[in-house]
């Protein structure tokens, strides 16, 4: 007890220690205060400004993502791989799979003579029982349907 | 004795004097007054102790706020009516909220000059608007609205030009990029921001709810299969000047609808300028009879009730009289008729025969555990509810077992049906994708024997039945060709409503994933890639057909022999299609 009363005894020029403690800690802490709530300002502040670019930034990448949906529409890919590229729809029996690609090569080569330049024949249908995944196609052959414009098609093949 | 600044005629500065003073000598009147100083000490500690612990909580909670609060940020997030983005089952964007932008001019933000300039600048940026339209605010001294619905890139254009008196409103609406693809499916919204129809409107809550962490909601929906099916559907309706097409492609296992495409189509992002017809979602809405694509249900029934098996034979030599009315078959007449006859033939008289021994009781029991006396069970709003016979009498009895009699959606049909293609469960359609591990709901309604037997029929009928024209080699397509007379001002008209029911692999596990692809026309009017048939069989079967052969890589089913690919099967002969309903 007499250790803790001394404790008020004790002064620093002509300041009791214990006052002296008391404010420097009571300054202290209104000054942490202080700071803290500055450091929310600029937090918040800062945040808002993050949010704003963050809304501006979304907003570009949804008109990047509306673009590539609209440039990836199925009905615009199959009008342009029709149009441009002459795709079409493979015949069923122009599929194999990618480990008979050797098998097909065997019997559609044929040695080069050199008496004379006869073109190769044109490629066998290999057996249809291929999984889809690793389906190659060897030739095109059935007509695809017009898309996007509103006229009627035709299919070769009549099925 | 307290001295009360009111009271006293002391300033208030001399007032606080006092005070600090009293504060000051506080030690010597204790002393004075014989109070142990150290009383006074302990007070004044305990004070600051109080004030420390005071400020330390204020300032713990001016910190928290400052590390873990939004502050007034959180006002700012959440604006009203925001709604998630739309994705198909692979994250393809389907719909998006996004800012549009409405332009006013201020002419009293310019100079003379100005206004003739900006009026020229505006002219040549808009060259679609009307000049009066473009001259309205230039002639009066108030803010006008000039034109809406401008997008961000053509507001960043305007702005480029840096023309005084211009100015933007941003307005959150919803865009669709696809336009067209999809729209019956996916749907629209209010301007408000509700959501008016297809998934817009079946998912509103959980658009909205998703809104706020920007989670995207996901449909069943396959692009690829959605595209694929409203590619070949369009082409098919615009030579045979249909009426409208409906065509549906679902999972049987999880009652997932990969496609629903309903033409005539309409863009999303422009509905006011497509009419109402265009904007009907007939798969949904339109009750048709379904005409002979019925008897895949009918002839479950009969199976699983036992009343018939593959072994049963039917008189098909005579018309079959029920009261004062006959049922014909147009085809398949004049002969004793096996199950898979009465099946691949499409006879009407056997299956009126099946559904009279059956019952009425019986049938009408499997007719509304199949969910044919309701709407569809789906998540969509708009399924319209069934048109059904006022009686089931045997005469009603038997037109309903051949699809006549009894008008249903498309999506009804489809959900009944599924149920004989999957092991007998009739599980609801949903739109929105199934996570793969939670328990699928449903009830079962066949038998697994019931459904595999019925799996085998329509695969027959594919390869030398009425829907060869179905055939995708390699693929084990089966299916049901349907085509039944229109009914019109009281009586059936000569339009027909032709349909094609597929499924595919038949084979593999009963309850595995397998594919229902249903597709309908209405009104077909004939075309050359029909022969001028406006019947299920040239009509809607090639296009069930077109649609299997490339959706199949996408579903993943691979190209493969089953036992009915051996010799002689794909020689037997084609058997003619019938019309269903033909009575007397």
């Amino acid at each position: 007890m007499n250790g803790l009363m001394r404790l008020f005894e004790q002064r620093v020029r002509g300041i009791r220690l214990i006052e002296l403690v008391g404010g420097i800690l009571m300054f202290g802490l209104i000054f942490w205060v202080c700071i803290s709530k500055a450091r929310e300002g600029e937090d918040v502040r800062r945040m808002n400004e993050l949010d704003r670019q963050i809304a501006v930034e979304q907003e570009a990448v949804n008109s990047l993502k509306i673009k590539v949906a609209q440039l990836e529409r199925p009905g615009r890919l199959e009008q342009l791989a029709v149009e441009y590229l002459g795709m079409k729809p493979t015949d069923p029996n122009h599929e194999a799979r990618l480990e008979s690609l050797g098998e097909i090569s065997r019997t559609t080569s044929q040695a080069v003579s050199p008496a004379s330049t006869i073109a190769p024949p044109p490629a066998r249908p290999a057996p249809v029982s291929a999984p889809a995944d690793d389906l190659i196609t060897v030739a095109p052959a059935r007509k695809a349907p017009e898309v996007a414009s509103q006229s009627t098609t035709t299919r070769a093949g009549g099925r | 004795m307290g001295i009360s600044i009111i009271d006293s005629t002391q300033s208030g500065f001399q007032w606080v004097a006092d005070r600090v003073w009293k504060v000051e000598h506080a030690f010597e009147r204790a002393n004075a007054s014989g109070v142990k100083a150290s009383s006074t000490r302990m007070r004044i500690f305990c004070i600051l102790v109080g004030m420390t612990v005071a400020y330390v909580s204020l300032a713990g909670f001016a910190a928290r706020g400052s590390l873990q609060g939004r502050g007034q940020i959180a006002a700012l997030t959440g604006e009203p009516n925001a709604r998630a983005q739309l994705q198909d089952r692979n994250g393809q964007l389907l719909a998006v909220d996004v800012n549009d932008y409405s332009l006013f001019v201020d002419p009293n933000d310019m100079t003379g000059d100005d206004r003739a300039m900006v009026r020229r600048a505006l002219l040549q940026i808009f060259p679609d608007l009307p000049r009066e339209q473009i001259d309205k605010p230039f002639k009066g001294d108030r803010r006008l609205l000039l034109t809406n619905n401008l997008k961000a890139a053509k507001r960043d254009e305007i702005l480029n030009y840096g023309l005084p008196g211009i100015s933007f409103e941003a307005a959150r609406v919803r865009d669709y990029p696809l336009a067209n693809t999809g729209s019956a499916y996916i749907g629209m919204t209010q301007r408000g921001g509700e959501g008016l129809s297809g998934a817009e409107k079946a998912l509103q809550d959980q658009i909205a709810g998703n809104a706020a962490t920007d989670q995207p909601v996901t449909l069943a929906m396959d692009l690829r299969i959605q595209g694929t099916m409203e590619n070949e559907l369009r082409a098919m309706a615009i030579a045979q000047k249909a009426q409208s097409a409906i065509g549906i492609v679902t999972n049987v296992r999880t009652g997932e609808v990969l496609a629903l495409a309903s033409w005539p189509d309409f863009d999303l992002n422009r509905p006011g300028q497509f009419s109402d017809a265009d904007k009907r979602n007939h798969a949904a809405v339109d009750r048709y009879e379904l005409g002979s694509i019925f008897k895949v249900i009918s002839i479950s029934v009969g199976l699983d009730t036992g009343t018939t098996s593959l072994s049963a034979v039917y008189d098909g030599r005579q018309p079959l009289k029920i009261g004062n009315r006959f049922v014909h078959d147009e085809h398949a007449s004049s002969e004793l008729l096996s199950l898979t006859d009465v099946f691949i033939k499409s006879s009407n008289i056997g299956t009126s025969r099946i559904a009279l021994d059956v019952g009425a009781t019986a049938m009408t029991r499997y007719y509304e555990a199949l969910g044919l006396f309701r709407s569809a069970d789906i998540e969509l709003t708009e399924p319209a509810s069934p048109l059904l016979p006022g009686r089931w009498s045997d005469g009603s009895l038997a037109n309903s077992a051949f699809g006549q009699g009894m008008a249903i959606t498309p999506l009804s049909f489809i959900e009944a049906a599924n149920a004989t293609l999957n092991g007998g469960y009739l599980r609801p359609l949903t739109i929105k994708k199934y996570d793969g591990h939670s328990p699928l709901p449903g009830t079962q309604v066949f038998s697994a024997a019931t459904s595999r037997t019925m799996l085998e029929l329509m695969r027959q009928n594919v390869l030398k039945g009425t829907g060869t024209r179905a055939n995708a080699p390699g693929l084990r397509v089966g299916g049901k060709t349907g085509t039944a007379q229109k009914p019109g001002n009281g009586h059936y008209t000569r339009e027909n409503i032709s349909s094609f029911l597929a499924v595919f692999p038949i084979d593999g596990p009963v309850d595995g994933d397998r594919y229902s692809v249903l597709v309908t026309f209405d009104s077909p009017q004939g075309a050359p890639e029909s022969n001028g048939s406006r019947m299920g069989g040239p009509v809607a079967a090639p296009v069930a057909g077109h649609v299997i052969e490339r959706i199949a890589p996408f579903v993943g089913v691979a190209r493969k022999e089953d036992k009915f690919t051996g010799p002689g099967w794909d020689k037997a002969p084609v058997a003619a299609e019938d019309v269903t309903g033909e009575e007397h």
